[in-house]
Order: structure tokens, then C-alpha cells, then sequence
């Protein structure tokens, strides 16, 4: 599952909780932080070639920086996916904070996203929305339990490593693999 | 499962969609079958990641039972006043 998510400190909470209700479901999580060095773009189109699935949060599509540009990565990620679905067997997923798709992405009309609202409980029911366990039914309050030992040790990793946000190669590693300890624990996966 | 959710999801080429039938049967997706160290492989976690990893949950585990600080102080000085009073 390739998540296309934006990498700023307001999304962080929201990342800790996709990768909680994404590993409790038996997904694993692959992301643009493990693309490293010059051909980043390469990089990120094999990362998504290898994945069945993807997830495209286009909540934080808005002016930012000192230049105030818009952020083009997630739309961009997203085309790619949208190319690579025509080919083969690829399924896309667009989350939002709210209805606006038709006003950012108009080519994307007919395709009804995911509305999260901006909060990790929206997250998470968008993720039990979108998926269904192999094994039992997970339930809403199972997720926000590993959601919230997850963004424990975020905070904790962040401390040390004196880091503003989780959105590091090292630390997002450190994520998935302490999500699928508690998913093993807690008996959600094999 | 297939599910009624009033909702459509694009799913696969273009030409596969149903533009405008908002009745559309929608597929919760189930992840693929894979074993944990089929995933660790996919993702490059180490056995020293999942080691840290675990010394992370360990030390971010909650303290067990331990209770709030509550001020007694301006009580103990009206219990005091009142029993002085009671003295007198």
C-alpha cells in the first residue's frame, strides 16, 4: 500500500494513524521516504509499480513555503498511479479533509474521496471504510488503541532523535515495524 | 465482501468505470496474504529495527496505577482552623 501523504507536522498524527489502522488491517505501508538520492521521481514510480494499492491524500493541496506555490507532489503521485491503474491491476484510493476534489481536481470527477476531516478518528474510519480485515472485524476503538501507543512512540523517537516530525526514512521504519509488534499482540494479524 | 454504499470508487482502467451510477457496488479490499517476514522483506526491516522497535513500545508502555497529585495543603489548614475552633 503506497501512501501519497503530505510531509508536514500537522499531517503527522494523522500518518501515525494510517499506519496503525493500515498495518492492524495487514497492509504494509510503503511511502516516498524510502526514496533516497537524485532520481527521487524513478525512485517513487517503482515504489508505486511494486504496490497494488495506494492512497492519495490531497488534504494538504495549498499554498505553502516562502514561495506560498502549491503542492504539487500528491497530484503528481497521484497521476502517476492513475497511469500505471490503466495497465494493470492498480487500485486508487483519494482521501480529503473535505468535499472540494471537484474544485482542486476536476479531471477526477466521478470519483467520490475518502472525507477524514482532518482528524486521526476520521482517518481511521475511513480506513475501515476502505478496507476489511482478513481475519476478524476490527472495531473503530481497536484502531485508536494502536493509534495512540503508535503516537507514543513517534513522540518518543521524535525526542531523541531531535526531529520536529515523524517524517524521517529511520523513524517511519520504526512505525511499521512497532505497528505490526502491537497488530501481532493484540492478535489483529498472524 | 461487496457492499451497497451509495458511493463510487474508481477502481482499475478507465473504461471499466460507471460514470454517474452513484449505485455502484463497492469493493472492500482485503490486504494480500502476506506473512510477516514476507513484509519486513518487502519493506528492508531488519531484525535490529524490529529489536529497536521493541525497546520503543517497551519504553513508551503506560505506567501502570499511578495517581494524580492532588493539593492538600489549603484542606489540611481548614481542618486545622475548624478543629482549633472546636477547641476554644
Amino acid at each position: 500500500m503506497f501512501l501519497n501523504v503530505p510531509y508536514d507536522k500537522q499531517y503527522a498524527p494523522l500518518f501515525v494513524a494510517l499506519i496503525a489502522g493500515l498495518v492492524a488491517l495487514g497492509w504494509a505501508p510503503r511511502c516516498a521516504l524510502e526514496a533516497r538520492g537524485r532520481a527521487r521521481n524513478q525512485q517513487i514510480y517503482s515504489l508505486l509499480a511494486g504496490c497494488g494499492s495506494s492512497i492519495h491524500d490531497l488534504s494538504r493541496v495549498t499554498l505553502s513555503g516562502k514561495f506560498q506555490v502549491p503542492r504539487f507532489n500528491m497530484p503528481f503521485e497521484l497521476g502517476i498511479a492513475f497511469a500505471l491503474a490503466q495497465k494493470n491491476e492498480h487500485q486508487i484510493l483519494v482521501y480529503e479533509e473535505r468535499p472540494r476534489l471537484q474544485a482542486s481536481l476536476s479531471d477526477m470527477n466521478g470519483f467520490d474521496p475518502f472525507i477524514h476531516g482532518g482528524t486521526q478518528e476520521g482517518v481511521l474510519y475511513r480506513v475501515l471504510d476502505s478496507f476489511e480485515s482478513s481475519g476478524r472485524s476490527l472495531r473503530p476503538a481497536e484502531l485508536r488503541s494502536c493509534t495512540e501507543r503508535l503516537a507514543r512512540v513517534a513522540a518518543k523517537a521524535q525526542r531523541e532523535l531531535g526531529l520536529e516530525d515523524p517524517f524521517n526514512p529511520f523513524v517511519f521504519r520504526q512505525l511499521v515495524a512497532s505497528a505490526f509488534i502491537l497488530a501481532q499482540e493484540k492478535g489483529f494479524i498472524a | 465482501m461487496v457492499v451497497e454504499s451509495g458511493t463510487q470508487r474508481y477502481h482499475g482502467p478507465m473504461a471499466e468505470m460507471e460514470m454517474g451510477h452513484r449505485k455502484r457496488p463497492v469493493v472492500k479490499h482485503v490486504a494480500p496474504p502476506y506473512t510477516l517476514a514476507e513484509i519486513r522483506d518487502l519493506l528492508g526491516i531488519t531484525e535490529k529495527d524490529m529489536r529497536a522497535a521493541r525497546r520503543w513500545l517497551q519504553s513508551t508502555a503506560e505506567e501502570p496505577g499511578r495517581k494524580p497529585r492532588v493539593k492538600t495543603a489549603g484542606v489540611k489548614r481548614a481542618v486545622a482552623k475548624v478543629a482549633s475552633k472546636l477547641s476554644d
